[in-house]
């Protein structure tokens, strides 16, 4: 792929940089931080790669979902100054990630349905009913958080008690963050489904501004942070035995797996059709949730991006 | 979507694991069931005749060594594919091999010698119907090219033509 093509990596002369796996974020002179989604996708928690327009489609229908969502709980965003940028509050962040999960289902360990078919019937301090079927509704959805870990150790489940019992959040703030993760999620459900997706499970992280409110940050509904399967294709696969058909990272952690990837030793190249799929399915996700056309932004992406921001960076 | 692996004896369990690892690998899901076509026939109609009957696309793969009755008895009573996969065996130099290569009119078995090669055939079969299933073999297909690359690389000193 034409590397001008794909926002891999992003220099800005901006102070208190940091690099996550997918974002890149600054703070600017006016105390607000930048936030860059790039085009990288990671999976088994490491980058494997680039996928054409993912940053943009990530930044433009997270910045979507949080103009409907404002009336839930309030968020961090300040303006989208670029297709692929944000400028969000400095807010500070709460040490747990907060899943929510609509459906029975997942491959790893820490998932759900190879726990409920293993026979356990208490997760993550919920009790849940025998007779569930394989991706089928759980009776509600249920927050399963985890623990921010942070120097590179991996996070840690949580029930929702241990959230207050380990001292991770205040018990009034946490019972706040529950209602408005529910809430998120049933409006997140209502939305998707009337694009013809299944929100399956999604993962909110929330912050305190700095008055000291909650705030909504990093990202909402993305492909990256949920699992949106295809309604249309999703009774006959579960029926034939299989996953729902997935409009996120999924088809890109099965295809590593075929490859013959788990988790360590060199990422194997994937074959570029991999990768154009991905960038299709999450075209098609944002065009059919938003009701928008996905129009691509100028590129070279970094210059356009360096240039959107000269105002506010003060050069 | 499933691939029905069908052996003769639990002997063959070993074998079978390499078929299912494969699989595994390409997300396929595998059932295993144990029939001999010698011992049990009804016990193998039975099967067949259940696996058959569902809707769901099916590849059903034999395992059966010594004299393979199983893969004909198999693919004369379903009308899913049917790929024969004998364990391995030194005995008689290898010629227990021909009683799955030799099959009357009308009774068309497959046959892929390498329990990795069975799985792949079956996948790229359910991959028909399957444009997730066709990007991880495609995957698949990479990786073993890759590995063959970097190997020729590493004795040239890391240059990968």
């Amino acid at each position: 792929m034409d590397s001008r093509a794909v926002l891999e990596t992003l220099d800005l002369d901006l102070p208190d940089h940091h690099s996550g796996k997918v974002r890149e974020s600054w703070r600017l002179p006016t105390g607000q931080r930048l936030l860059v989604t790039t085009d990288r996708i990671s999976a088994f928690d490491r980058v494997i790669g680039t996928v054409e327009h993912k940053g943009q489609v990530l930044n433009q229908l997270s910045a979507w979902w949080f103009a409907r969502t404002s009336d839930i709980v309030a968020n961090h965003v300040i303006s989208v100054p670029d297709p692929n940028a944000l400028v969000a509050v400095d807010a500070n962040p709460l040490p747990v990630e907060v899943v929510v999960r609509g459906r029975l289902t997942g491959s790893t360990s820490t998932s759900l349905l190879p726990r409920y078919e293993a026979g356990e019937r208490v997760l993550y301090g919920h009790r849940l009913p025998e007779g569930l079927t394989a991706h089928g509704p759980l009776p509600e959805p249920m927050i399963t958080p985890t623990t921010k870990e942070t120097g590179g150790a991996h996070d840690r489940p949580v029930t929702i008690d241990e959230v207050v019992e380990l001292g991770l959040v205040e018990p009034g703030l946490w019972t706040q963050v529950q209602k408005a993760a529910i809430d998120l999620f049933a409006r997140g459900t209502e939305i998707a489904a009337a694009a013809g997706f299944v929100l399956a499970d999604t993962k909110y992280e929330f912050g305190l501004g700095p008055d000291g409110e909650l705030l909504l940050i990093d990202e909402v509904h993305t492909p990256d942070s949920s699992r949106f399967w295809a309604v249309d294709s999703m009774d006959d696969r579960i029926r034939a035995g299989l996953a729902p058909e997935s409009y996120d990272k999924e088809p890109v952690r099965l295809a590593l797996k075929a490859a013959g990837y788990s988790g360590s030793g060199p990422v194997p190249h994937l074959p570029e059709a991999v990768l154009a799929d991905t960038s299709a399915r999450y075209v098609e996700l944002y065009e059919r949730l938003t009701g928008l056309a996905f129009e691509p932004g100028e590129r070279p992406i970094a210059d356009r991006i360096a240039a959107n921001l000269a105002p506010l960076a003060g050069q | 979507m499933r691939v029905v692996i069908l052996s003769g004896s639990p002997r063959d369990s070993g074998w079978v694991d390499q078929i299912a690892a494969v699989l595994d690998r390409l997300d396929v899901p595998v059932v295993r069931r144990v029939g001999s076509a010698h011992r049990v026939p009804e016990h193998v109609l039975g099967l067949l005749r259940q696996y058959d009957a569902e809707p769901q696309p099916t590849v059903f793969i034999t395992v059966a060594g010594m004299s393979d009755a199983l893969s004909g008895l198999t693919d004369a009573n379903v009308v899913s594919p049917v790929i024969a996969c004998p364990p391995r065996s030194d005995a008689f130099a290898g010629l227990d091999v021909l009683s799955s290569l030799r099959t009357p009119p009308g009774v068309a078995p497959i046959v892929a010698l390498e329990p990795g090669n069975a799985a792949l055939a079956a996948a790229k079969i359910l991959g028909l119907h399957d444009a997730d299933l066709r990007l991880r073999i495609s995957a698949y297909q990479v990786e073993m090219a890759n590995r063959v690359l970097e190997a020729d690389a590493e004795l040239t000193g890391g240059v990968r033509a």
